[in-house]
């Protein structure tokens, strides 16, 4: 039996109906990670694991027990919020330790779990500090802190990461990530950013409108989507998705019967540029992004179709160079005219 | 639960001010149509419009209205007028701008009873009074404001108090200019009458219509100034509708008629209230 | 913005027209001021005196009439209770308004507010009747709950505006942390609007002592407030000025002192937040 199961969970506001009806079951330990666009329903399915808004179909069992119509004080699980909703007039320590105060915990105990907590977390120096005087990185971690303390049967994130600068952001993702590695809490974790869901997920729910588009871990998303929304979702850049009508003849004759009228989808590092007159595939150059590390051309085929190709060597091309291309058909993801997944091969099968 | 325990909270305060709003107004209703003189308990029966007729036929029905409405224009008139002037004035900083402005606002706090006694004894006196001794420093003869000019006595009393009140309000409201803009202006070249023009007088626009709403509802009631000092007097000369309904109440003790008034004087505050409403209720939305 | 030198011929100007204005609009309340520290012989003398050896006589004097004692009061007591009675009322509707998202909160605040936008002289009369048939006429009781639902709106308004600037978020911390609603509401919500009670408390406070229309109209010798007794002056007793303003200085100062302290609460409040 699942941890943590959801079952049918749906959701109103009013005439509109937010959450479609969610299935997931989730294991003890995983890191789950919650990803899709805005108002895709993300932070709400959170919120309704949470108690904080009303599950109006549906069950959610946490071992077993039903939780659905429970109050979110009962439920054993802790939120680390967006904006960390410290409070504000007290220290960090009595942040900490509230929610063991109000379970009448033993104040020995709860010091001990306090220091052991604030020594993970680097939060020593600052416990008889008040929210005000902490930066934002300080403030994350004592919210983080806070839910640590609590030693919940789920821990829940919703976007921790988003008001945090770009060098904080990659530092305290490791830390998180080190965080599961340490301590092993089911964890479930919103965000809308496919990096943070490829670094930190055992498995990532891909949402889009209140829907569950694809469940699996990062590379099987990755190398596997079972849509194109989801083709599109993962990986930076985007996967280059075109209409077979802007292929190459020589691409199209490979598409299998189902993908007609459809399209073909590529990942960067599969479109191999050569020079001119090396291969069949024509194309020209329109941009060059050198990133020191890996280079991003941007190119249109003779056809029309705008493509982008990732290599990690340097080039001389220029914008408006005529190239060839490589195209790798076998690692081609090939939709319908409805964005679903087309097989070809046993290979590229969906998981 | 969910639903029920907010309105559980609600139920207090929706309640209270429910049977505030609705018991004086039916009871009001029903006075008006009917004949009922406390002091003449036997004397009972449907009166239909009599009351009002009553009201509006006497003699000094006409008066009181016509005060009412001067009073409440005048009052407004001074308030906006030198309040917005002394707002614009003391919004640029200077020195001891704070101990200025805690003088400017104290009259708005002063009791009313404190305010008509204050001016009618230590200012307005024609032989003690600190006016008369001005005026006798310039060689005048004194004027006996309260009997002579009931009305305009009134009215600076009033507005003596209600100054502070607008001009705190566009003290607030200047406050919460866009500064940038004053100075893409001021780089444009704008003089400083047309920064009033333009920028200025527009901001201010809204808050003006607040103040002038306010101060309509407030300034129908006004009264313990009234009573304090003049009577109404001499005759009606500063009778206002409110002290109309007073002294029928509570001098003639003859609540129908005076029923019948108030219910003409909420209708009054209803008109001012129905744009107060709509404006506070953009302002929720925000 | 940098100037080269502050004090330009405007900023002079500025200043002195600034200050003339206050001391010209201050000046009844400074002669006030004044006049309580004069003998009775000072108070009237002509030209008037603006220097003289200030005495305390007067309100010594004051202090020694039992009824100005009494009057203050029923001053002290009415008003305190009726913000009390009133914070009580209108706390816990202003909470279910600020986070529990009713369909009907906006509508229901509005009619509040219009409640109050009522002449009071509308309710003269039955408002009259009924405390004299209850026997609350003259009572502090009849002026407690009078001057209660007069000020209720504002408080209401008051408190639910101070709720908002809460977040919603750190309520439902709190709530995740296992508090019960009333946890929720003491050890969360109620430290961190102590701020908000206070500035409501004292606006109201400062409405229920100058409240001078029920005061006037309700009262008398029983359960008079410092209103009344200063409106029973009224008459032409003869030279007793400097006693006057004894009396008054001391049933307006406090509140004028409070007032100073309480301009903001007093813009928000009295204009339903139509102004920020």
């Amino acid at each position: 039996m699942a941890y943590l199961e959801l079952k049918g969970i749906e959701k109103f506001f009013g005439e509109h109906r937010a959450i479609k009806g969610i299935d997931l079951d989730i294991q003890p330990g995983e890191f789950i990670v919650f990803v899709g666009p805005s108002g895709c329903g993300k932070s709400t399915l959170l919120r309704l694991i949470a108690g904080l808004e009303h599950i109006d179909g549906g069950t959610l069992r946490l071992e077993g027990r039903d939780i659905t119509h429970q109050p979110s004080s009962k439920r054993d699980l802790a939120m680390v919020f967006q904006s960390y909703a410290l409070y504000p007039h007290m220290s960090v320590f009595e942040n900490m330790s509230f929610a063991l105060k109000l379970a009448k915990v033993d104040p020995k105990v709860i010091q001990d779990k306090v220091q052991r907590a604030a020594d993970i977390l680097n939060l020593t120096p600052y416990l008889q500090r008040t929210p005000k005087e902490l930066s934002g990185g300080q403030r994350q971690r004592v919210a983080i802190g806070r839910a640590i303390v609590r030693a919940p049967k789920v821990f829940l994130f919703d976007e921790p990461l988003s008001n945090l600068d770009a060098a904080l952001r990659g530092q305290t993702r490791v830390e998180i990530a080190k965080l599961h590695r340490d301590l092993g809490a089911t964890t479930i974790y919103v965000t809308h950013d496919q990096v943070e869901a490829m670094t930190l997920a055992d498995r990532v729910v891909v949402l889009r409108d209140g829907v569950i588009e694809q469940v699996g871990t990062p590379l099987e998303l990755y190398d596997h989507p079972a849509n194109q929304f989801v083709a599109q979702f993962i990986g930076t850049p985007q996967m280059n998705v075109s209409p077979l009508q802007q292929m190459p003849a020589l691409i199209q004759q490979q598409a299998p019967a189902g993908a007609v009228g459809g399209s073909i989808g590529l990942r960067p590092e599969n479109v191999v540029v050569n020079p001119a007159g090396r291969g069949a595939i024509k194309g020209k150059v329109d941009l060059i992004e050198a990133l020191g590390a890996e280079t991003l051309i941007y190119l249109r085929t003779a056809e029309g179709a705008p493509l982008v190709a990732r290599q990690s060597e340097r080039t001389t091309l220029t914008p408006g160079e005529a190239v060839t291309l490589d195209i790798a058909t076998d690692h081609a993801h090939w939709f319908d005219n409805a964005g679903r997944v087309v097989g070809r091969t046993a290979a590229q099968a969906t998981s | 639960m969910n639903r029920l325990l907010p309105r559980l909270l609600l139920t207090p305060a929706v309640a209270t001010l429910f049977l505030w709003m609705i018991v004086p107004l039916v009871m009001t209703i029903y006075f008006s149509l009917i004949r009922y003189n406390l002091m003449q308990p036997d004397v009972t029966g449907f009166a239909g419009l009599e009351n009002f007729e009553y009201f509006v036929t006497d003699a000094s029905f006409g008066t009181a209205v016509l005060n009412t409405l001067l009073l409440l224009g005048s009052v407004i008139l001074i308030t906006v007028g030198f309040g917005t002037a002394i707002a614009l004035l003391i919004n640029e900083p200077f020195a001891g701008r704070g101990l200025v402005r805690v003088l400017l606002i104290s009259p708005f706090f002063v009791m009313p009873t404190v305010n008509a006694l204050l001016w009618k004894n230590m200012m307005m006196n024609p032989i003690y009074g600190v006016l008369a001794q001005v005026w006798t420093f310039f060689g005048a003869t004194p004027v006996d404001w309260l009997t002579d000019h009931p009305l305009f006595s009134i009215i600076v009393m009033v507005s003596w108090q209600w100054l502070p009140f607008a001009t705190l309000i566009f003290m607030t409201s200047l406050q919460s200019m866009n500064r940038e803009q004053l100075e893409a202006a001021r780089m444009d070249g704008a003089t400083w009458l047309q920064q009033l023009r333009y920028l200025y007088i527009p901001h201010l626009g809204r808050s003006v219509a607040v103040v002038v709403m306010i101060e309509m509802i407030f300034l129908l009631s006004v009264f313990a100034e009234i009573y304090t000092t003049t009577g109404g007097g001499p005759g009606d000369a500063s009778t206002n509708v409110a002290f109309l309904i007073f002294k029928q109440a509570l001098l003639n003790f003859d609540a129908g008629v005076a029923s019948a008034g108030a219910l003409f004087a909420v209708v009054l505050a209803n008109i001012a209230a129905i744009f107060l409403i709509r404006m506070v209720g953009k302002n929720l939305d925000k | 913005m940098a100037r080269e030198s502050t004090f330009t011929p405007a900023y002079a100007v500025r200043t002195v027209a600034a200050w003339a204005v206050a001391l010209l609009l201050f000046f009844p309340l400074g002669w006030l001021l004044l006049t309580a520290f004069k003998t009775e012989l000072q108070a009237i003398a002509i030209p008037p005196e603006l220097f003289f050896k200030p005495t305390l006589e007067n309100f010594h004097e004051v202090q020694e009439r039992s009824d100005y004692l009494h009057y203050a009061w029923n001053s002290v007591v009415t008003s305190v209770v009726s913000t009390l009675l009133g914070l009580a009322i209108a706390a816990p509707a202003a909470y279910a308004m600020a986070f529990f998202k009713g369909k009907y909160d906006k509508d229901i605040l509005m009619w509040m507010l219009s409640t109050k936008m009522m002449p009071a002289v509308g309710a003269l009369v039955p408002i009259y009747v009924l405390a004299q048939k209850s026997h609350l006429l003259d009572t502090q009781l009849g002026l407690i709950i009078v001057f209660t639902l007069s000020n209720l709106p504002i408080m209401v308004w008051m408190l639910y505006s101070g709720f908002k600037e809460i977040p919603n978020e750190i309520l439902e911390a709190a709530r995740m942390d296992g508090a019960t609603l009333w946890q929720e509401a003491t050890k969360v919500l109620l430290p961190l609007s102590l701020g908000t009670f206070a500035s409501t408390g004292l606006l109201c406070l400062v409405l229920s002592w100058n409240e001078a229309f029920w005061s006037l109209n309700l009262s008398s010798a029983q359960a008079g407030t410092l209103a009344t007794l200063i409106a029973s002056y009224s008459s032409p007793e003869g030279l007793f000025w400097a006693k006057l303003s004894a009396a008054s200085l001391m049933a307006i100062a406090p509140i004028v002192v409070f007032g100073w302290f309480s301009q903001k609460q007093l813009v928000q409040g009295l204009t339903f937040g139509a102004v920020k």
